[in-house]
């Protein structure tokens, strides 16, 4: 784990969110610090998607309070709501990176393209440093020669790794990741979840939606467990994991350790036949 | 009775004067009606719902109303409506350019309603404005979606122009009822005349047919 330090990057107050009838936040507190990874966990419709939606405002609240490297973002509060132009709300928003279940890499542009483009027309970058950057980003993604391909010449790790490497091109302090493994074939989950934590080695800020509790486990500084709107329970990952405190977390997590105790047998049964030929030799 | 086109052939100075009319009608309504759909399918993807619904009405609208009658309304009834004399080239290029507008704004709002909604969540992600937005992302993604409905809907409209002949606009057909009415040859001439709008159509079909098959691969 990298050094976390006690400045708050990005915290979220209070926030609520209905969609008609249905209550999907409410009342969320969240502060994340920088250098800190936090995987958000919880069961479909515990609105931890929402709540991270919400953080760079492509969901807005209906109150609450958002603020990143103490730039308000959004502040609805009782009457007082705090009115901000496009211009200023896309300044705070694009401190932060986000990247997708699905990707959404634009198919008609080229990898390149695609990474080039926000630094292009919304920081005026100029073409060469852009493109120059961007190829060191997907030489760091591991895909130095994908830089000329479109998205449907792309499998989904790669595509992923390209979204990835496009959200880091806005430079942002806090990376924002919704479920960034759901859509992919099993195979290419594993790179895609190295090239995140190459990125936590990295020391990057990062919010993380995950399925993955084997990997919320080994890379969280904090777990956050969200329930029915809420933060359920939260802290480091083996004392909250390990916790009965809470029996919705207790079942959740049960499922994922059931899996693995039925799992147990194959590990060491992996190890054994390289021991066996290595006693032959 | 023998078949003798060269009766229609010596009037083709009627017919070519009728077939620049058709295209001209064609033109002058497909130009209305993109510009007034372009808006009216803006209107529909506001955020705001009395401009949705002022889209909405304007569309419902023209494409409910026989086109036929539209036309008759718009050279007969409403000049009576708004006290004023209109011509019947303004009531042709009006009664059909308002008619394709309501086709075509919805041509325009499926093709940016058809782009995935993921597009516009990374575009906002990374920081981009409304306008920015619509050129870079969604436009360029929804307009190669547009062209073969909206080729389509061209070849309806100069199909349409034909429907002119009845406000006694001298387009292709009304040409052809010109020259059979004195040439007592109705076989010929109204052959010819779908044969001409055979051969101008067919191109375009096949063009569009191409481009709907470039877009699926």
């Amino acid at each position: 784990m990298t050094a976390i330090s006690s400045e708050i990057v990005l915290s979220v107050r209070s926030i609520e969110k209905s969609y008609g009838k249905n209550h999907v936040l409410r009342g969320v507190d969240l502060d994340v610090h920088r250098g800190e990874v936090v995987c958000l966990i919880g069961a479909s419709g515990s609105g931890k998607t929402s709540l991270l939606r919400c953080m760079n405002l492509l969901t807005e609240p209906d109150k609450g309070e958002i603020v990143i490297e103490r730039a308000p973002l959004f502040r609805s509060i009782g009457d007082e709501r705090l009115k901000l132009s496009g211009r200023q709300v896309s300044a705070v928003r694009i401190k932060t990176g986000m990247v997708f279940q699905s990707f959404n890499l634009f198919p008609h542009r080229t990898a390149l393209e695609n990474i080039i483009e926000a630094p292009l027309v919304v920081k005026k970058v100029p073409r060469a440093e852009a493109e120059a950057q961007a190829l060191e980003l997907l030489t760091g993604m591991g895909l130095p020669d994908a830089g000329h391909k479109y998205p449907s010449q792309l499998s989904g790790g790669q595509q992923q790794r390209v979204a990835i490497a496009r959200a880091l091109a806005m430079q942002p302090t806090i990376m924002l990741f919704d479920e960034p493994t759901s859509a992919l074939d099993p195979e290419l989950v594993r790179e895609v979840l190295a090239a995140i934590r190459q990125l936590s080695a990295e020391g990057m800020t990062m919010v993380i939606v995950t399925h993955e509790i084997g990997f919320a486990y080994e890379l969280a500084d904090r777990i956050v467990f969200m329930d029915q709107g809420v933060v359920a329970a939260s802290g480091a990952p083996r004392e909250l994991l390990l916790s009965n405190s809470n029996p919705r977390l207790a079942s959740f997590v049960g499922r994922f350790t059931e899996q693995a105790r039925l799992l147990g047998p194959l590990t060491s049964q992996a190890t054994a036949p390289s021991t066996a030929s290595s006693n032959k030799g | 009775m023998k078949f003798d086109p060269s009766i229609v052939l010596a009037n083709w100075d009627i017919l070519a004067y009728g077939l620049l009319v058709t295209l001209k009608y064609t033109i002058y309504t497909c130009g209305i009606g993109l510009a007034i759909g372009l808006l009216v399918a803006l209107l529909q993807l506001a955020p705001w719902p009395l401009l949705r619904l002022t889209g909405r009405v304007w569309v419902e609208f023209f494409r409910n109303i026989p086109l036929l009658v539209l036309l008759m309304w718009t050279y007969y009834a409403l000049p009576i409506f708004l006290q004023i004399q209109i011509g019947k080239e303004t009531a042709g290029v009006l009664g059909l350019g308002f008619y394709a507008s309501g086709f075509y704004a919805e041509i325009l709002r499926a093709g940016v309603q058809s782009v995935d909604r993921g597009q516009t969540d990374a575009a906002i992600a990374l920081g981009m404005g409304y306008v920015q937005r619509m050129n870079r992302i969604i436009l360029p993604q929804a307009l190669r979606r547009m062209v073969p409905p909206l080729m389509g809907q061209t070849i309806m409209q100069l199909k349409n122009t034909t429907l002119l002949s009845v406000l006694t606009i001298p387009d292709l057909l009304y040409q052809a009822g010109y020259i059979s009415s004195f040439t007592y040859r109705p076989m010929e001439v109204y052959t010819v005349i779908g044969a001409v709008f055979i051969l101008l159509l067919f191109p375009l079909s096949a063009l569009s047919r191409r481009l709907e098959r470039k877009e699926a691969a």
